[in-house]
């Protein structure tokens, strides 16, 4: 019997309760998995399980936010490769700044997040990043 | 800069001696000068009120207020006044006398017309040397004064730039809400799947409710700007507060409580303004029980109203969630919202605005899972 070849996983980190929900069915809509997670422990607590495709991120989260889980998943050879697709109402310049700040303190800059998308875009233009990511992801 | 004028070209001669006021008459008008003359002090003085010439040439030896007495009066109305003292053969010591006192030469008698001239001179030019300086600090005065305007006027748009990006902010995220949820309900028409349609639907409301609140946040902002302080009794807003939440606390189940405080002093407040601040403040400790799940949690706000060394303090305490570390430092003024899709971000801003207008304060406290106080207190201003 062939393997039935498995779809493509999207791990979700957003706090927000509907955005989550939201973005859930977008990715389902896709064909592809999603994985939820609340913020960015649970986030990261997941890969320790699951190897996603694309990780979907939010910014402005309690406890640790995008922007640290960004620099925790650059920063780890198993995980650097999977690409981010940031998805926040943070202004794109505010949040390379943030970067720019954090880097400071690290021996390796951070690259600048190569996908990053307005929390008010329209959906399609979400969908089609999330897809560019996960064929990207694809050895 | 350009100097200012010389100024008037009056001369005020005191002397008791008539023959030397003649002369020294003469004399100075054929300079082109306007001269008075008195023959003492007294005249000297009321001559000086009257005439307010620039330059002063007295004696310094007169019966009744002597030269220097004159001298020191003259100072003390005009300082900018020169004066140029009349001495006599070993009058040495009184003349340097005169000198500590600001006077701006000496000639001696029998005068000199070339000493007098160069005297004059001398006078002349500690008076251009003091209108320069004084002008000079007028116009820094003014610079510095413009400049302060500039800088207030700087900040304002700062402000203002703030606050519009701070709206953008509210209603870029108000906008991916309702196209989020636009997307889940077309996903549940297509899929007809009843689940996706509640879910879009219950979030489309979440944002619905949110641009509500947004506009009347933002209402309460532009208000601030214009409160009306009358005398009021500083229970009267928590009381309204009480009637509007009462039954709000007992559908939640929260057991809200009000301390009123015992003076009967009136202050001047904007009763509204207040009101819409408590009313922030409540409505904030209330959200901080949302996330609780534990059904026999006992959920309790205070709203206390005291009255202490001419302060009043408003005191809303609940044992809710709390406020973490990250957000405490800027939830008066980065629009930050620790509410989801619940929050604008703009009440505390505008609660902290009202408090100012009322040269109040506002602080807080907050442990994360405990719970928060926060106090407002304004001066009891009992007169406008």
């Amino acid at each position: 019997m062939p393997l039935k070849k498995e779809n493509p996983k999207v791990l979700i980190i957003e706090d927000e309760m509907q955005m989550r929900f939201y973005l859930m069915t977008l990715v389902k809509s896709l064909g592809f998995d999603p994985i939820l997670a609340k913020d960015g422990v649970q986030g990261l607590d997941t890969l320790k399980h699951i190897r996603p495709d694309t990780i979907i991120l939010d910014i402005m989260m309690p406890e640790k936010g995008g922007a640290k889980v960004y620099q925790e998943l650059a920063r780890n050879p198993l995980f650097k490769s999977i690409p981010v697709v940031f998805f926040s109402g943070v202004d794109r310049k505010a949040f390379s700044h943030y970067i720019k700040m954090l880097n400071l303190n690290l021996e390796h800059d951070i690259p600048d997040p190569g996908i990053y998308i307005a929390k008010n875009a329209d959906p399609e233009y979400l969908k089609e990043a999330i897809k560019t990511c996960v064929s990207k992801d694809t050895p | 800069m350009k100097p200012k004028t010389m100024g008037n070209r009056k001369i005020l001669i005191v002397d008791d001696e008539a023959g030397i006021r003649k002369v020294l008459k003469i004399t100075l008008e054929s300079s082109g000068y306007e001269v008075c003359l008195a023959p003492d002090g007294e005249a000297g003085l009321t001559a000086f009120i009257e005439k307010n010439p620039d330059l002063v040439i007295t004696d310094i030896k007169m019966p009744g207020i002597d030269g220097i007495e004159f001298l020191k009066q003259i100072k003390s109305i005009a300082p900018e006044t020169e004066v140029i003292m009349i001495t006599g053969h070993g009058d040495m010591d009184l003349a340097v006398k005169s000198l500590k006192h600001d006077a701006a030469d000496f000639i001696t008698k029998p005068i000199d017309s070339l000493d007098l001239e160069s005297a004059i001179k001398k006078a002349r030019d500690r008076i251009l040397i003091t209108r320069n300086i004084k002008s000079y600090m007028d116009d820094l005065e003014n610079l510095v004064k413009e400049k302060d305007k500039k800088i207030n006027e700087s900040e304002k748009l700062v402000i203002i730039g703030q606050t519009i990006a701070g709206m953008s902010h509210a209603i870029k995220n108000i906008a991916g809400g309702l196209k989020g949820s636009s997307f889940v309900i077309e996903q549940g028409i297509e899929h007809e799947n009843r689940d996706y349609l509640k879910q879009g639907w219950e979030m489309m409301k979440a944002n619905i409710d949110k641009i509500t609140k947004l506009s009347l946040d933002l209402l309460n902002y532009a208000k601030t700007t214009r409160l009306d302080f009358k005398l009021e009794n500083p229970n009267k807003p928590a009381r309204e507060i009480m009637q509007l939440m009462k039954h709000l606390a007992k559908e939640k189940n929260i057991t809200l409580k009000l301390k009123p405080c015992t003076t009967r002093k009136l202050g001047f407040m904007d009763c509204e303004a207040i009101h819409n601040c408590l009313l922030n403040l409540v409505t904030n400790a209330f959200d901080s029980f949302d996330t609780v799940t534990d059904p026999n949690f006992k959920k309790k706000i205070d709203l206390v109203v005291e009255n202490e060394n001419n302060n009043i303090f408003y005191k809303v305490l609940d044992n809710g969630c709390g406020i973490n570390g990250t957000v405490k430092k800027s939830i008066f003024n980065d629009f930050i919202t620790t509410k989801g899709t619940k929050g604008t971000g703009f009440g505390l801003m505008t609660s902290k605005k009202i408090i100012e207008e009322h040269r109040g304060e506002i602080s807080f406290m907050t442990e994360k899972g405990k719970g928060s106080l926060f106090v407002i207190k304004i001066p009891l201003k009992t007169r406008a």
